[in-house]
């Protein structure tokens, strides 16, 4: 297990995870997520080539639709 | 001698100038078809005028010339806001519930210029929140919202961009822009959009919104930040979808609230609050 903090708490997770792993545990919609790993923008074509490392933090801001 | 603006220009009075000695407002007749601000707000006939300050006097049912108008539309600003967004331009990304809202509290405003970007039509189903009227019905809506704003305040500047914006083409589209408010329909869109500018465009302030359906509290309304570049209004909850509607009365406050932060960046107050 690693330690990373996600929008705001502290949480374990298993090694080797994706970001798209992480948005996938929130039943989530990836296309629809701004994520932000220590402060870094990462598009959505990069959710599955990155792994979280130990001490990262991690935004995920979910957008619903209508306007 | 002070200087002072009357109806936009700029003139000289004597230091214990009052606002009854200008424009002979002493006179009965005169006070009586006269709308009179100083510095914004309704002006008591008493005041002396002091440095700088701003006077406006409208004469009632006489159509000013184009000169006076402009100053005369901006009368019950605060002072000095109309000149900071007359230098100003912001990007409003979707012109439905949001962005026609956006557009015109901006044009009233006086934002110097706006960028309007809508790929879509009127059509009658955006009648119930949107501003455009049953005369326009299909028509480009940058067409359509151009045609207001023009009716409202023709001082305004207008770029028409009627496209829809992509992954490929947001940067082009919005390179210019400091201040880009994000007012599409889709979650994906808003999300790519976002992105986008944060990743891609690192001299520009997006303001978004997310969670704006039906006709819950405005209370709930809050606002999230994505780094210092990225604002984003809503309740991050109720989205359109089946059995939920977006209603005028909401999509109105939320599209104010946004628009309401694009004029505190561009004024420079604290976004922190």
């Amino acid at each position: 297990m690693i330690k990373i903090k996600c929008n705001g708490k502290d949480s374990e997770i298993k090694e080797n995870q994706s970001i798209m792993d992480i948005i996938n545990t929130y039943n989530l919609n990836p296309k629809s997520v701004v994520v932000e790993l220590n402060r870094d923008i990462i598009l959505y074509a990069d959710f599955e080539n990155i792994t979280l490392q130990e001490n990262d933090v991690i935004e995920l801001i979910n957008f619903v639709g209508g306007g | 001698m002070i200087k002072i603006e009357l109806n936009g220009k700029i003139i000289a009075v004597k230091k214990t100038t009052q606002v009854k000695d200008i424009d002979n407002l002493s006179d009965k007749y005169n006070q009586e078809n006269s709308i009179i601000y100083h510095n914004g707000y309704s002006a008591n006939l008493e005041d002396t005028l002091q440095e700088s300050d701003k006077l406006a006097i409208i004469k009632k049912n006489i159509q000013p010339s184009n000169d006076e108008l402009e100053s005369l539309i901006s009368a019950r600003h605060t002072p000095f806001v109309y000149e900071k967004l007359k230098q100003s331009k912001v990007a409003i990304i979707g012109l439905g519930g949001l962005g026609s809202n956006i557009a015109i509290s901006l044009a009233r405003m006086g934002v110097g210029k706006l960028k309007l970007i809508d790929f879509d039509h009127v059509e009658p189903s955006n009648i119930n929140r949107q501003q455009y009227f049953l005369d326009q019905l299909w028509m480009y809506k940058t067409d359509a919202i151009e045609e207001t704003l023009k009716r409202i305040n023709p001082f305004v500047k207008l770029e028409k961009t009627p496209l829809k914006v992509t992954a490929e083409n947001i940067v082009e589209i919005l390179k210019d822009y400091e201040v880009v408010i994000e007012a599409v329909d889709g979650a994906e869109t808003k999300s790519m959009i976002i992105s986008s500018v944060l990743k891609y465009l690192k001299a520009s302030y997006i303001i978004g919104a997310s969670g704006i359906a039906g006709v819950y509290d405005t209370s709930s309304f809050t606002y999230k930040k994505i780094s210092d570049r990225a604002i984003i209004v809503g309740d991050f909850e109720h989205e359109a979808k089946k059995g939920a509607g977006l209603m005028a009365t909401r999509v109105a406050v939320a599209a104010n609230i946004q628009a309401n932060i694009a004029v505190r960046y561009i004024l420079g107050e604290s976004l922190n609050d």
